[in-house]
């Protein structure tokens, strides 16, 4: 290694390091202020590091039943994951192995719903919701966000698919398995990176979506988190201390699956350049 | 042990014919080689007896049975891929076990374990059981895969290719297992394989193909000696035949055959103007006395274990192999009289490249 090629890691290094901490450094300072008493908050010169850190914040929000939006959030969000991945995982299949007429149609709109703003979509799926009676219920959120995340978990997955060596399948059929034992034996354990990074895009969106839920859900039952860390900014005023305890509750889960998954995220998002 | 059949089955991708009218016809418990040069059908030909592929004309026959519309976990047949196609996610005993977990072939805990047990005993396993096919080295890979084959007890055993990844060593001791194993088990079985010794020390039958037709179906032996064309005598044999073209005359009941530099009275053959000789190297040997066919200059000789394989320009210009013993000692550079041994020569036509009809 020379002396070049070290001083150009250590460059990227500082570079990184300095991207990493502008986006970190607001969710790290949040984090760190969701502990201090309330009247450290804003303490003039601000202390990064809470000098007496406390649960209460957290206390508060439980007493005012965050619990609730938050099993709420939990139930849509793996709903939506597992729903969004069964079906992703058989229409990439098809996509990727049968020769049916009609499929380059089918990319094509797949592509073309892709680049479709939600925002857009918000209006006409308020009226098919309200018309199938699934407005204001969790279900009805599970079938928008599977809708939603479809498109893009069926390209990752079809592009994985793609790259797996056709003669496995074929194997295990002369073995005696039919095509669906096939999928969920060897398809589907194959194309762990691909559906752990499909996994990781539909949860962010799911756990994080604020203006579907706000649309079509109104009553409190089946209100989900984000949207009740946005009425907690009406609820409790200017006081800080709850609302970023909320907001860390909407953010840290996140972060943390993804720091779990990294490096099955990484392998899934470079496909074909990962051996099965 | 099942009979299998192609009538007329052929297969075509876009206008690219991969197999073109397979008539074959295979007994049950035989040994069948499927011998050609790559791209030639030899998979073609397997993928559609098992079911990956759907013929496009034709009918394929399972012991009596038409098969064309079964997909292929209903045709109980066993296949063991070239590319080994071991599961990379199973441990080796995951991969044995996996036929047996079947629907068609399901058997309970103990059965598997036990049948499990035995083909890792047969093919020298056991230790690897709980190895991934990454960890395993080429040859283990090879022996899971033809385990994984063996273990539901296959009716129809298809190999494509399976030696080919394989050292030579390893490859001369693998063919010798298949064969045992195809003894002691007496499963109909086909084998792929481009290596034309593999397909004669191996096989009852050897099916030779060409660009997606089949060009002759007889025992090794027969090939061998009495190729049907100039593709087969060339493809088969250690370093393919010699050929050399020229003219067949009568004359009193017998035949001449001419090329520049050498005339070859041979028994009755009828006449022909163009015409291609062909023998095998081992046909031809170094003269012991002055009666010669033709002469020849040495420009190569090889040793071959205790055999000298000899390449000679004859007086025509033409390049022959010629295999002897150490007795007659040949140097290279030298110019010396050969002669062919009759019952050994094969003619051809010059333009369809057709053995002619023997005489006799
Ligand atoms: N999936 C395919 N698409 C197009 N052509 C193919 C395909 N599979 C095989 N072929 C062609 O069919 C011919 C026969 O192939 P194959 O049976 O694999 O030959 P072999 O096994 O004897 O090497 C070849 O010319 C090959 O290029
Ligand atoms: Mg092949």
């Amino acid at each position: 290694m020379t002396l070049k090629h070290l001083g150009r890691v250590f460059a990227s290094l500082v570079v990184y390091g300095l991207i990493a901490l502008a986006v970190l450094f607001p969710i790290l300072w949040g984090l760190l202020t969701s502990f201090k008493p309330r009247r450290a908050i804003l303490q003039y010169p601000p202390v990064m590091l809470p000098e007496e850190p406390t649960l209460a914040h957290y206390q508060r929000l439980w007493d005012e039943g965050v619990q609730h939006f938050i099993v709420n959030s939990l139930i849509v969000t793996s709903a939506t994951l597992v729903l969004s991945l069964i079906v992703g995982l058989f229409a990439a299949y098809a996509l990727a192995r049968a020769n049916f007429s009609g499929r380059t149609v089918i990319m094509f709109v797949i592509i073309a719903v892709m680049s479709i703003p939600i925002a857009s979509l918000l209006v006409p799926t308020f009226t098919m919701l309200s018309q199938i009676g699934l407005l204001d219920t969790r279900t009805g959120l599970v079938l928008l966000y599977t809708a939603y995340q479809l498109p893009i978990v069926v390209w990752m997955l079809m592009g994985y698919i793609q790259t797996l060596p056709v003669e496995l399948e074929h194997a295990a059929m002369i073995d005696g398995h039919s095509r669906l034992s096939v999928i969920v034996r060897i398809v589907a354990p194959l194309s762990a990176p691909a559906l752990v990074a499909a996994g990781l895009f539909i949860i962010t969106f799911a756990w994080n979506d604020f203006v579907v839920a706000l649309v079509m859900n109104s009553s409190v039952a089946t209100r989900t988190l984000p949207v009740a860390v946005y009425n907690f900014l009406g609820f409790f005023g200017r006081d800080w201390g709850p609302l970023l305890a909320a907001s860390m509750l909407s953010i840290v889960p996140v972060i943390i699956v993804f720091i779990a998954f990294q490096k099955h995220f990484v392998s899934g998002m470079t496909g074909g350049s990962v051996k099965g | 042990m099942l009979s299998v059949k192609f009538e007329t089955v052929t297969k075509t991708y876009g206008d690219k014919v991969a197999l073109s009218a397979l008539d074959l016809d295979i007994e049950k418990g035989s040994f069948v080689s499927l011998l050609g040069p790559s791209g030639s059908g030899k998979s073609t030909t397997l993928n559609l007896l098992a079911g990956m592929l759907r013929p496009d004309e034709g009918e394929i026959w399972i012991d009596g049975n038409p098969v064309s519309h079964l997909s292929p976990d209903k045709r109980n047949i066993a296949m063991v891929f070239q590319s080994y196609a071991l599961y990379p996610h199973m441990s080796v005993g995951e991969n044995l076990a996996f036929p047996l977990r079947a629907r068609r072939h399901r058997r309970d805990r103990q059965a598997i374990a036990e049948a499990i047990g035995k083909v890792a005993e047969s093919l020298g396993l056991g230790d690897l059981l709980d190895r991934f096919p990454k960890e395993l080295s080429g040859g283990q890979q090879q022996r899971v895969a033809l385990g994984r084959a063996m273990i539901r007890n296959p009716k129809v055993f298809l190999l494509d290719e399976p030696l080919s990844n394989l050292d030579v060593r390893l490859r001369i001791k693998m063919r010798r297992d298949i064969k045992d194993l195809h003894d002691r088990v007496g499963a109909t079985t086909i084998y792929v394989t481009h290596d034309q010794s593999e397909a004669l020390s191996l096989s009852d039958k050897v099916a030779v193909f060409n660009e997606g037709r089949l060009q002759q179906y007889a025992s090794p032996l027969e090939i061998y000696e009495k190729p049907v064309n100039t593709f087969v005598a060339n493809f088969v044999g250690e370093r393919g035949m010699n050929f050399i073209e020229g003219s067949l005359r009568s004359r009193n009941g017998k035949s001449v055959f001419s090329a520049p530099g050498m005339e070859l009275v041979i028994p009755g053959r009828g006449a022909d103007d163009a015409v291609i000789l062909g023998f095998r190297m081992e046909a031809i040997e170094p003269a012991r006395d002055d009666r010669a066919d033709a002469r020849g200059l040495i420009k190569q000789v090889e040793l071959v274990g205790p055999d000298r394989v000899v390449l000679l320009e004859l007086e025509g210009g033409q390049e022959v192999v010629c295999r002897t013993d150490a007795g007659v000692i040949l140097n290279k550079g030298e110019t010396h009289g050969f002669v062919l041994t009759r019952g050994k020569l094969s003619f051809f036509d010059k333009q369809s490249g057709d053995a002619l009809a023997s005489a006799r």
